[in-house]
């Protein structure tokens, strides 16, 4: 007994290692760093300075700014990608010629590089070289995608362009997964398909339609790659992610220490709704 | 016997040494002194100017140059890392004016290193491109590539409006309509920032329909600190400056207003494209080479690009270099110097007073770089298939200036671009702009300790 619990550790030793020296150090070394006057320049005799870093974060009103646009961003694309990506799934759901192809070009996206696709949508939303530009000027739309006021939504256009195929895979397996038996069931009572849909499929379906909407909701608040490349956060900080501030907080305020306090902060406040996101998800999974 | 023998050892020891020694002396490899730079066409220049040293002069210095390229996406970033570490991997730093003030206390002075042979000499260098690499009155860097702005514009219709009469008429009847003031047509030359402001009026379509192009001018306007550096050419062409006395923030003046009017006038007007608050350097060109914009202020990196046939049909051949209104134009520059923490110094020294010498320059010139000095920029051979060169050595030496060097240029550039961005995007009325920008560097300052 006490050879096979050895032998389990053993197992367990390897990752645990990893996880230690991926995730739990810099963790814990972020905390560290938040507490000092660190900056590249002074990163190997920084000073103590305590909370100061962690008042001024709170202090800055771009803080807000930045989550507060991270958070919209967050609920709009994440709802309209769990929508789009139920409503692909239910469409696909059935016998289609040449389903296999359209599957795999719905799924293209998903393979392209964030970055990659912020300079193909610089290239085609620019005035005098973009085909979509070239179409909307035709149409008499008088202004840029780009720019003010359109440009947070075209953000969140192009992130559901690239992350709808991400929520359709997980929906389309959950779909092919659901027994034939209770929809069958449905019919035989007599309920249209709105009623199937709303009353069985669904309910079966909501372990993964909560799941699709956490994952896509902890990526989305993490956008970084494709704003910086399509906006660098600009215009001002119309279009700031937390991560966009946290980035130019290090890398251009050159304020590590104010930057990792920044980080503690988020992962504070996010931590309370991801655990119950969790503890919801878990709850109704079966 | 004994005695014989043991001499014969000595004889045998000294017959190996002397036979081993010299086979040692000439074979002992060369020191390598390691180079960090970016990829891209300054390593492309900088490569060749390495071969040949390699090739020619390692022999004699018995240093050989090794140049690492690390990836240009944050490459300032990973080579902070580097010298926070205290890193000797690094032989030679690659800097920029506006990061030296980061990487100087990683480096040392060249002040004596360069002077200390007969080869080489920073006095070859511009003194506003000298002046950029240099931090607290001391070199650091040898500058190697230079870039500053110009004043690109379309001669055919620039030319148009000097001579064509009725043109001239509405140009004034529209400066009149639109800026209260009946200006009249100037050469591009001589123009100053309002005279920016009335031509690009006219050249666009909605304001004046006789218009050959859409837009007058298009300007870089996303929150991007290089697009900071083109704006502070209006204020410094105001009389403007980032300070006042000492290291005071300046950008709440009178002339921070007309300058950031410069832009928002611009753009109110609907003289810039709408997409301008996205636009950096390639928009901008590709703005002009499509033959909708009139003129621009641009990087001088820009026109070899747009004067080509084959890259820009439309444009090449009718643009022409002018001063940026105001004839102030930023100077930056891209320099190499040596790391603290080098364990090859007396190797590196050697590489670094090579490179500041017009041998080393013109090579570099030659290979498509663009450095700093006179006689390769002015070189008449060079001149013919880089007709800017001379152009860019008149204007850097002319009309060139530094913001600073210190170690928060960034991040001073930083708040610019965002508060400044957000005027030109018009979501933020000038003065509010400027006050916050004021604002927030003169905190920064105060907690480095610049200002009191």
């Amino acid at each position: 007994m006490a050879q096979e619990r050895r032998l389990g550790y053993a197992f367990l030793a390897p990752l645990t290692l990893l996880l230690l020296g991926l995730a739990v150090f810099p963790g814990l070394y972020a905390y560290y760093l938040s507490a000092l006057d660190a900056t590249l320049e002074t990163f190997r005799s920084p000073r103590f300075t305590g909370l100061t870093n962690y008042v001024r974060i709170l202090t800055d009103r771009e803080f807000y700014d930045a989550i507060g646009f991270s958070l919209r961003y967050t609920v709009v694309v994440v709802t309209l990608e769990v929508v789009l990506g139920l409503a692909l799934a239910i469409a696909l759901n059935r016998e289609l010629r040449g389903k296999r192809i359209l599957i795999s070009l719905l799924l293209l996206p998903l393979m392209v590089s964030p970055a990659l696709l912020g300079i193909m949508f610089r290239l085609t939303l620019n005035e005098f070289i973009g085909t979509v530009s070239y179409y909307l000027r035709a149409s008499g739309f008088p202004g840029n995608l780009l720019a003010p006021p359109y440009v947070p939504y075209t953000l969140m256009v192009v992130d559901v362009i690239q992350w709808t195929p991400f929520t359709f895979l997980i929906l389309y397996a959950g779909l092919r997964s659901i027994p034939d038996e209770p929809v069958e069931a449905a019919v035989v009572d007599g309920a249209g398909g709105w009623q199937i849909l709303r009353f069985v499929i669904l309910p079966l379906l909501q372990p993964l339609l909560l799941t699709a909407g956490f994952l896509r909701g902890i990526d989305a608040f993490k956008t970084f790659d494709t704003i910086q490349v399509l906006t660098a956060g600009g215009p001002g900080s119309l279009t700031t992610t937390a991560s966009i501030y946290v980035y130019k907080m290090a890398f251009l305020a050159g304020h590590l220490g104010r930057a990792n306090a920044a980080v503690v902060l988020l992962l504070f406040l996010l931590s309370i709704p991801m655990s119950q996101a969790i503890r919801h998800i878990l709850r109704r999974t079966p | 016997m004994r005695d014989l023998t043991m001499r014969g050892c000595v004889f045998a020891l000294c017959a190996a040494v002397t036979l081993i020694m010299p086979a040692q002396i000439s074979g002992q490899s060369p020191t390598t002194v390691r180079m960090v730079y970016w990829p891209g066409p300054e390593s492309d220049a900088m490569r060749k100017v390495v071969d040949w040293y390699n090739a020619n002069r390692t022999p004699a210095d018995g240093t050989k140059v090794e140049m690492v390229l690390f990836s240009r996406e944050g490459f300032f970033d990973k080579e902070a890392a580097v010298l926070a570490a205290r890193s000797s991997e690094v032989d030679m730093v690659f800097t920029a004016s506006y990061i030296l003030g980061r990487h100087a206390p990683h480096m040392d002075s060249l002040q004596k290193a360069v002077a200390a042979s007969g080869e080489g000499s920073l006095q070859i260098f511009l003194p506003s491109a000298r002046d950029s690499l240099s931090f607290q009155g001391k070199p650091y860097a040898i500058p190697m590539d230079v870039s500053n702005h110009f004043l690109y514009y379309r001669s055919d219709y620039l030319d148009r409006l000097l001579t064509d009469s009725a043109w001239q008429r509405r140009y004034t009847d529209i400066a009149q309509r639109e800026l209260g003031k009946a200006l009249a047509p100037k050469r591009p030359e001589d123009w100053t920032p309002e005279d920016f402001v009335a031509a690009a009026l006219f050249f666009t379509k909605t304001i004046n329909p006789d218009s050959p192009t859409e837009f007058g001018t298009v300007l870089q306007a996303k929150n991007l600190i290089y697009n900071v550096m083109i704006w502070d050419n209006f204020l410094y062409g105001l009389g403007g400056s980032w300070f006042g006395s000492g290291f005071q923030p300046a950008l709440n003046t009178a002339a921070a207003q007309r300058a950031l009017d410069v832009y928002v006038t611009i753009a109110q007007k609907k003289a810039t494209p709408a997409g301008s608050t996205a636009y950096e350097y390639g928009e901008a060109n590709e703005a002009f080479r499509t033959g909708k914009v009139a003129f621009m202020v641009q990087w001088s990196a820009a026109f070899h690009e747009l004067d080509d046939k084959t890259k820009s049909p439309q444009v090449a051949g009718k643009v022409k270099l002018a001063p940026v209104p105001g004839k102030k134009t930023h100077v930056h520059a891209l320099g190499v110097g040596i790391s603290t923490y080098s364990g090859a110094k007396a190797g590196v020294q050697k590489w670094a007073r090579f490179l500041a010498t017009t041998q080393a320059m013109r090579m570099y010139a030659q290979a498509g770089g663009i450095p700093p000095v006179r006689a390769a920029l002015t070189d008449p051979a060079l001149a013919k298939s880089r007709p800017e060169f001379p152009v860019i050595a008149e204007h850097v030496e002319k009309y060139g200036y530094v913001e600073t060097t210190i170690a928060e240029t960034v991040p001073i550039l930083e708040i610019l671009a965002k508060h400044l961005s957000a005027a030109w995007a018009l979501q933020v009325v000038p003065k509010t702009a400027l006050d916050r920008a004021n604002g927030e560097i003169m905190q920064l300052l105060k907690e480095k300790g610049y200002v009191k």
